[in-house]
Order: C-alpha cells, then sequence, then structure tokens
C-alpha cells in the first residue's frame, strides 16, 4: 500500500514535469518558460545600460570601442575592415538574432522545423520560387570579391562568438516561446537576407493575369484598359533629359504567342503598396547653401524592426545609417562627404515561361526545336513533430517550375506549367555596391558602386558635399522588345528568352537638373522618350505627383520642411476624382447621416489628416466604386485569376469617359451609369461605416478607422502596438497605411558638418522586454526625427554616450 | 522549517546553473531525508519552491517596469498582468509539492 502510494505519486510527478517541459501546439513549454531562472523572466530587461563594458573576444584583430547613445545606437570604431564586420555581426546578433534567423529560415523555407505541418505551403512555395538557389547564386558573387567576401566571413564570425555565449537562460525571449534553439550563422544567410528584401520587392508578377485577360477580353481591350504608360506620369526621369549615350538596338519582337490560360496566379505575393519615397534638394533651394536628402522605405510596419541602425568607423570609412539585420554595411546612409537613399524600381525582371514537357515523367522539356533535360531538385522539407517530406522542384534554363500541379483546374484540356526567369536568380554582388557607398566621397565614387547593383533594382538618389545631386534607377534590367514579359512567355521558342542587358550607364538617370531636385516614388523611371522598355506599369503617380509639386514650390529648405514633405498627407487622388463624384450626388435624395458625410467631404481640404472623418468615408467610397466599376468584369467570380485596370485607367475613364461600357453591372438586367455607380457606393459606404462604427463621431476619424498596427514579426498578440493614431494611407506621401509604412525615415543636411536626422517606428532592441523595442515609436508616431548622432572619434563626447563597451582580443 | 529553509536555499542554487526540473529532485530528496509528515512535506516543498519563483519573478517583473509581463499576459489572454506572477509562483509549488510529498512517501515506503 504504501509502495503503491509512492508509486503513483511519482508517476504523477514525472507526467507532470514531462507536460510542462514540452511544447503542446502552440503552448510553450510552460514550466520551462514560466521559470523565473530559465524562462521568460530573464529576457525582462532593465532600462538602464551598464556605464562600462568590457568583453573579451576570440577572432578579433584588435581592441574595439562601442560608443552607444541615448537609443542605445551603436557607434562602433575599429582598427580595421576585418574588426568593424565582426562588430557589426556581433551588435546586430546581440539585439536581433532571433529577427535574423526566423527570416532567414522563413526565406529557405525551414519554418516547418520550428512550428510543425502547418507551414509546410509556406515552406513549400519557399522552395520552389528557388530562394535558396538565388542566395546561393548571389553568395557566389559575394565570395568570390575578397573584399565582400571578407567582409561577409567576418560579419558571421561575430554574429557566432555571440550565439556561441548563449545558454538556454539567455536565449532571446523568442527561442524560448517556440521551444528550439539557434543554429551557427552562415554567409549563406546574409544572402538569404538579400533575397528576402529582392522577394519584398521584386517578387510581384501580372503575367498571369494578364494573360487571362489577353484571352478572355482581346488585344483591343488590353490595350485599351492596360496601356503602356499613364495618362498622368511624372517619371524619375524628367521627360526631355538629354541621352549621353547610343542606345543598343531592342531586340526584335517574335511573331505573336498567346499562352493557355493560367489556372492560377501566384500563391503568395508581397503587398503591392510596398513602396517608398526619396528627394534631394540643391543648394541653391536649401538654407545652408548645401544639398540635403531625404528618403524613407515603405515596408511592413514590424517589430523588431526592419532595419537597425548604426554607426561604422574604420580607417577610410565613416558611415552612420541603417542596415539589414543580417547583412554588413548599411544600406541607406550618409558620410562626411555624400548621402544617399534608395526607393523601389518596379522594374519586370520576373518573366513566366510556358513549358511543354515531354510526358508526365517531366524528364525532358521541349526548347529551340529539340528536347532539353530537366534538372530536378529534391526538396526536404523537415517538419517537427511529423515525417520528413520530399518535394520535387523541376529547373527549366529559365529557372524553377513554381506550380506543376495546379491545385485549382479551371480548365482541364490544359494542365499548364510555367517556368520563372527571374533576375534574383542571377549571381550578383550588391553587396560591394553598399561597400563603395559607404565610403563614396563623390559622385564618381556613387556611380562606380552602382555599376554592380543588380536586384531589387533601386532608384538610388544622391547627394553630397560638393553640390551634386543625382538619382539613377539602378538595376540589371534586361534588354527586352516592347511588353515582353507582360504577358506569359513562349519557353519552347529561343527568341522568347532575354536577349542581354541594358548597360549599367544606360540605366536611367538625371544629374544636377535645372529644376534644383531630384526625386522618386517608385513611379516610371522614365518617360517615353527613354529608349529601352522596363516595365508597362509602375506604382501611382500620386506621391511623385505631390512630392515634385512641394518641391517645385519649396524655397529656403531646412530639415525641417523636408520632415514636413516627409509627414504630408494630401490626397491626390481625393483631389482629382472627388469634385466629378460630389457632382453626381443631390442632397435631396440621401439620408440624414449621408447627408453630414456630404457635408463633410464637401469642406474638405484633401488632406488624410488622423483626426478628419473625410479620409474615411472616401477611401472606402472609392474602394467601393472601384470595385463597382471593375468587379464584374476582372474580379474574383469572372472566371479566371485577373486584376483590375489600374488607377491611372481609372481616373481617365471617370473624368474623360462617362459612357464607357465598363459602368455597367454585367450582371444586372439594369444598365448602370457612372452616376448610378456613384450613389449606390456613396450609399453602400455610409451603411458599411454606421455599421462598423454607430452614428458619425470620433469613430469614424481616420486614424481610428484605418487603425495602423505595429506587429511583432511572428504575430504574436500583445507584442505589438495596435491603434497607432496616424494620419496618410496607400498612395499618400506620408504612406502609413494599416499594415504598411516609412519604416525608416531619414534627412540629412549635407555641409562642412553633415547633419542627419532619422527614426523608425520601433527600436534598437528585438527583445519584447526592452524599453528599446518601441522607444521610437511614440516619436515616430508624432512625425518627427531624431538628430543622428554622427561621431567623430571615440573620445568625441559630445553627445550624450549613456554606454561604452570595450571589445578585446581574447 | 528546517526544511522548507534548506529546501529555499539548496532549489535556488542548482536552479541558477540546472534545467528548471532540478527543483524537482531537490525537493524529493529533502523530503526524503527531514520530512515527518504528508503535509509538513507538500507544503514546504510548495512554499519553499512558490516563494523562490515569485520572490524571483518578481525581481525581473519590477526592475523591468512589468513591460514583459503584460505582453505575455496578453499573449496568454489573462486579464490582468499580476496574474502571470500568481500562476509562475503557483505552478512552481505544485511541481514543489509533488515531488517533496513523493520523496516523503518514498522514506515511509522503506520505513
Amino acid at each position: 500500500m504504501k509502495w503503491l502510494r509512492a508509486i503513483l505519486s511519482l508517476i504523477f510527478l514525472l507526467a507532470l514535469i514531462f507536460v510542462l517541459d514540452r511544447k503542446w501546439g502552440d503552448v510553450p513549454p510552460v514550466g520551462k518558460f514560466l521559470s523565473p531562472f530559465t524562462g521568460f523572466w530573464q529576457n525582462a530587461e532593465r532600462k538602464a545600460l551598464a556605464a562600462e563594458e568590457k568583453l573579451m573576444l576570440p577572432g578579433l584583430e584588435g581592441d574595439i570601442s562601442i560608443l552607444f547613445d541615448q537609443s542605445r545606437i551603436p557607434h562602433i570604431f575599429a582598427a580595421n575592415d576585418h574588426d568593424l564586420y565582426f562588430a557589426q555581426g556581433y551588435l546586430t546578433a546581440r539585439d536581433r538574432l532571433w529577427q535574423m534567423e526566423f527570416q532567414t529560415r522563413a526565406a529557405a523555407g525551414r519554418i516547418s522545423e520550428i512550428i510543425g505541418p502547418k507551414a509546410i505551403n509556406f515552406d513549400r512555395f519557399q522552395r520552389r520560387m528557388g530562394m535558396v538557389y538565388g542566395a546561393k547564386q548571389s553568395l557566389d558573387g559575394m565570395m568570390a570579391d575578397p573584399t565582400t567576401g571578407a567582409m561577409l566571413q567576418n560579419y558571421t564570425a561575430g554574429v557566432n562568438a555571440y550565439i556561441a555565449q548563449l545558454s538556454a537562460k539567455t536565449y532571446p525571449l523568442e527561442y524560448k516561446l517556440l521551444d528550439y534553439r539557434p543554429e551557427p550563422w552562415t554567409p549563406l544567410k546574409c544572402a538569404l537576407l538579400l533575397k528576402v528584401m529582392a522577394y519584398d520587392l521584386a517578387g510581384r508578377s501580372d503575367d498571369l493575369r494578364m494573360t487571362n485577360i489577353l484571352k478572355k477580353y482581346g488585344p483591343a481591350v488590353v490595350q485599351n484598359l492596360f496601356p503602356d504608360y499613364p495618362f498622368r506620369e511624372e517619371p524619375i526621369v524628367p521627360v526631355g533629359t538629354k541621352l549621353d549615350f547610343t542606345p543598343l538596338p531592342a531586340p526584335p519582337v517574335p511573331k505573336e504567342f498567346t499562352a493557355s490560360s493560367s489556372p492560377q496566379a501566384l500563391e503568395r505575393e508581397p503587398p503591392a503598396e510596398l513602396g517608398s519615397n526619396n528627394w534631394a534638394v540643391a543648394g541653391a533651394k536649401t538654407t545652408t547653401g548645401y544639398p540635403m536628402l531625404a528618403n524613407d522605405p515603405h515596408l511592413q510596419l514590424n517589430l523588431p524592426s526592419i532595419w537597425y541602425q548604426l554607426q561604422l568607423v574604420a580607417p577610410g570609412v565613416n558611415v552612420y545609417g541603417v542596415s539589414i539585420p543580417g547583412a554588413p554595411g548599411i544600406i541607406i546612409g550618409f558620410n562626411q562627404e555624400v548621402s544617399w537613399g534608395v526607393t523601389n524600381v518596379a522594374a519586370d525582371v520576373m518573366d513566366w515561361y510556358q513549358v511543354k514537357f515531354k510526358d508526365a515523367a517531366k524528364k525532358e522539356y521541349w526548347y529551340d526545336n529539340e528536347w532539353k533535360p530537366v534538372r530536378q531538385v529534391v526538396e526536404e522539407i523537415k517538419i517537427r513533430g511529423g515525417a520528413t517530406r520530399f518535394d520535387n522542384v523541376y529547373y527549366t534554363h529559365h529557372g524553377p517550375v513554381v506550380y506543376d500541379r495546379p491545385e485549382k483546374v479551371f480548365n482541364q484540356q490544359t494542365p499548364v506549367s510555367h517556368a520563372m526567369r527571374w533576375v534574383a536568380h542571377d549571381k550578383s554582388n550588391e553587396l560591394r555596391t553598399f561597400y563603395l557607398l559607404n565610403r563614396a566621397r563623390n559622385y564618381q565614387d556613387y556611380q562606380q558602386a552602382l555599376q554592380y547593383y543588380i536586384s531589387p533594382a533601386q532608384n538610388f538618389v544622391y547627394a553630397d558635399i560638393h553640390q551634386n545631386i543625382a538619382l539613377w534607377p539602378n538595376g540589371r534590367f534586361p534588354l527586352k522588345w516592347k511588353n515582353q514579359g507582360k504577358f506569359i512567355l513562349d519557353g519552347t521558342n529561343k527568341a522568347h528568352d532575354w536577349q542581354g542587358w541594358i548597360p549599367p550607364a544606360q540605366n536611367p538617370h538625371v544629374k544636377n537638373p535645372a529644376t534644383g531636385f531630384v526625386s522618386s516614388a517608385n513611379q516610371f523611371s522614365a518617360g517615353p522618350d527613354y529608349p529601352y522598355y522596363i516595365n508597362w506599369e509602375f506604382a501611382p503617380a500620386d506621391r511623385a505627383i505631390r512630392i515634385n509639386q512641394r518641391l517645385a514650390a519649396m524655397q529656403g529648405i531646412t530639415p525641417d520642411s523636408m520632415r514636413q514633405l516627409q509627414n504630408d498627407n494630401f490626397n491626390i487622388n481625393a483631389q482629382t476624382v472627388l469634385p466629378t463624384l460630389l457632382a453626381q450626388l443631390n442632397k435631396k435624395d440621401l439620408n440624414k447621416l449621408q447627408q453630414m458625410a456630404f457635408q463633410e467631404l464637401l469642406g474638405w481640404k484633401s488632406y488624410n489628416q488622423p483626426g478628419l472623418i473625410s479620409p474615411t468615408v472616401f477611401e472606402l467610397w472609392w474602394q467601393k466604386l472601384t470595385s463597382a466599376i471593375w468587379d464584374d468584369e476582372f474580379g474574383d467570380k469572372a472566371g479566371a485569376e485577373m486584376r483590375y485596370p489600374n488607377r491611372d485607367r481609372t481616373w481617365h475613364l471617370l473624368l474623360q469617359e462617362p459612357q464607357a461600357p465598363w459602368f455597367d453591372n454585367k450582371n444586372t438586367p439594369a444598365k448602370e451609369t457612372l452616376p448610378i455607380l456613384v450613389k449606390q457606393t456613396f450609399r453602400s459606404t455610409i451603411d458599411s461605416l454606421q455599421k462598423q462604427h454607430g452614428q458619425i463621431g470620433k469613430k469614424w476619424q481616420w486614424a481610428n478607422h484605418k487603425a495602423t498596427s505595429i506587429r511583432h514579426l511572428a504575430n504574436l498578440p500583445g507584442f505589438g502596438h495596435e491603434n497607432v493614431s496616424i494620419g496618410g494611407g496607400r498612395n499618400i506621401v506620408n504612406a502609413t497605411s494599416e499594415r504598411n509604412g516609412p519604416s525608416w525615415r531619414m534627412v540629412v543636411a549635407l555641409g562642412p558638418q553633415v547633419k542627419g536626422y532619422g527614426i523608425y517606428p520601433g527600436g534598437q532592441s528585438g527583445n519584447p522586454g526592452s524599453f528599446y523595442n518601441y522607444n521610437l515609436i511614440e516619436t515616430r508616431r508624432q512625425g518627427k526625427l531624431q538628430e543622428l548622432v554622427y561621431l567623430q572619434s571615440p573620445t568625441d563626447g559630445a553627445a550624450g554616450i549613456i554606454s561604452k563597451l570595450r571589445l578585446q582580443k581574447k | 522549517m528546517r526544511l522548507f529553509l534548506l529546501l529555499l536555499l539548496l532549489s535556488i542554487l542548482l536552479q541558477w546553473v540546472l534545467p528548471w526540473w532540478i527543483l524537482a529532485v531537490v525537493a524529493f530528496v529533502l523530503a526524503f531525508w527531514l520530512a515527518h509528515r504528508g503535509g509538513e512535506a507538500f507544503w514546504a516543498g510548495f512554499g519553499a519552491i512558490a516563494l523562490g519563483w515569485l520572490a524571483l519573478s518578481l525581481f525581473f517583473h519590477v526592475r523591468n517596469d512589468g513591460l514583459l509581463t503584460s505582453r505575455v499576459a496578453t499573449l496568454f489572454t489573462l486579464p490582468q498582468p499580476w496574474l502571470l506572477l500568481l500562476i509562475t509562483a503557483l505552478l512552481g509549488g505544485l511541481v514543489g509539492g509533488v515531488a517533496a510529498l513523493t520523496g516523503y512517501f518514498f522514506r515511509r515506503a522503506l520505513a
């Protein structure tokens, strides 16, 4: 009896420990996680930093001094490049290890290893997109160059020096929550992070949708509704900019090919609204007499912050700016003499080729009148708590066949496969560009740095102390015939391959224009007078129009007026269409609530200010109206996967073609016209808003309705910030939407003593238990910038340094 | 009291360097050695471990201004952050108490 009691009790104890030491579904190992000796409590950091710290690390060549300013941003002083990038790797890992590692695992399609079977489809997609394939190609390019190869290796050594110091107790919080451990860092992971950027910024493609539209409506409709240049545009390189080169001839246009309808478009795509603004103004327009530069890349608003701020100082370099956690060097920043920034170029660098396999075995495909071998790659997807899955990915010479077994087949007769040609799969060395930009002293250095840059193509804005401003939409652009890749291409025809590249020196560019400013906001790189084809569609011109309007008017520019422009909430879309829409409404036909909203809109000055009601009404109304016009022909229920004509085309339709047949909803017997749609959608807008927010009042205010959130990368409830009150919106210069927006804002005033200002919506630390995880959000919310601490030497005590760290050779 | 104090001290020392469940080993051994009654064993084990867990988590909670406590409490859908401290203490206490009781039962079985 006594034994039975003892043994039962022991069994209960062991079971209890077993249950509490394991992860069950999404529930972390409760015992391990809650124990204050090993669990999450250990990650609850104190706010104050040690005033001085010393650390001995193996792998260093000399001593490194690191100063932390009030935002805990590190300023690294090293005796050589080796130690500089080692320290960058070490410090970035110290603040952001989980983020870096999680993102690279996601890129490589290895999330199932951490969270189990529910990530299989995600992982499979990543593998099929050839993310690791592309990263390996880039890695080859970066390692082949001794300078960038060493950069990667030293950065990697720094990250690994930090990982080596960790124990179960000191792991970043997310490892404890998801119950896994960090693995050693490798240079391939740095390359994967650059591919994550390439995917986010150059991973969209409408080729499959456009082909479906072409099949359904024919070339005349496509030409009409999906034209090759907008009605209203202000290209980055202004129309009339003189060419300083003799262009190569475009490849001949092959005979017409119409691909089969595509059963599906991409399973996953980055949001269309990822974009950015940048501009530079000449000294003649500023109070200091020297150029100024501004940049704000718009990405998903996440914690930890997408960027990592720091200053890197070693012989030959003193640069400040933001880096990608997980990759060495500074991506956007400034040094004593130059400053640069980037926005995305929506170049068409991802094309789809219809592949003709010989048979179901997919061992050969037809190309240039012969059967060519298919390269088969077996992807091994390890799954936590499940058996490993294998997936075959087939590669033609174009690239990976992303879909070979369509899950949803619209047309049973034509199961089609498409191979993807993507510039991000090519051998490249973007790191060299950033290495050189970090050390650039003049326009020639900048221009030289840009030559090495391949993907994702960026508009590199530039300003220097020698009174130059410039902007190069830059990257590797395939030399295409006009509209090559607007639709699915013929994978059997050699003439459909990419035929070469636009020479880097002939990429669009503008330097010191008479207007005294250069700017980019993801719009067309150049006007119709540029000799090469880059794409048929870019981001809507709204932000570009507003920025140029303001810059043309501004004189005596200060860093603060640049900041105000970054926060500009003017709604070009409303200014363009609202008068026409309001003219269709008659107060008599409206109920009381509708009349109130109508009255608000009549008095609205087209600014998306956080406290106004009009932006809420207008933005929802616009959405409903667009969908009322196009959804019957191009929406989900129209048959195949298609897309709407763009905003510019819709503007033209509304303003110039009131009789267009497209206004009719072909799913109803009645004949709808523009005035009918305007009235219907206005009523339905007010109804929806009333349902959502009740009577007109505070809840209808734009910031409340938009409810911008900054979320933890793994979407952990409680770890993000919801309902951050900010104005702006999609296609507004202040491009803060529900989930995306300026992920870094920077203003740089060049001059004898360069001054930088910047902010990101987060903080330095990736630790959710750190005050420095989110300390900058409120400043960012208010639209302010912080003066950036740009030090000249480690003894430069001028600006509030709160902590010092000395790394010494062990 | 001796059991309680020894357990408090020794469990803190060992948990500092070893996995969390070492507390069960300590509670088992000390109760086997020192406990006279089942209730005494359980409550000494529960109290010592719960106190250690509460004190240390409270220390982290305070030095961090409760930032992480409220984030993790939201994650676990707890209505109040302080509940997380309570749950932490109760959970540690439960394991400590059961382990101590088991130790005492084995002593009795052998006696």
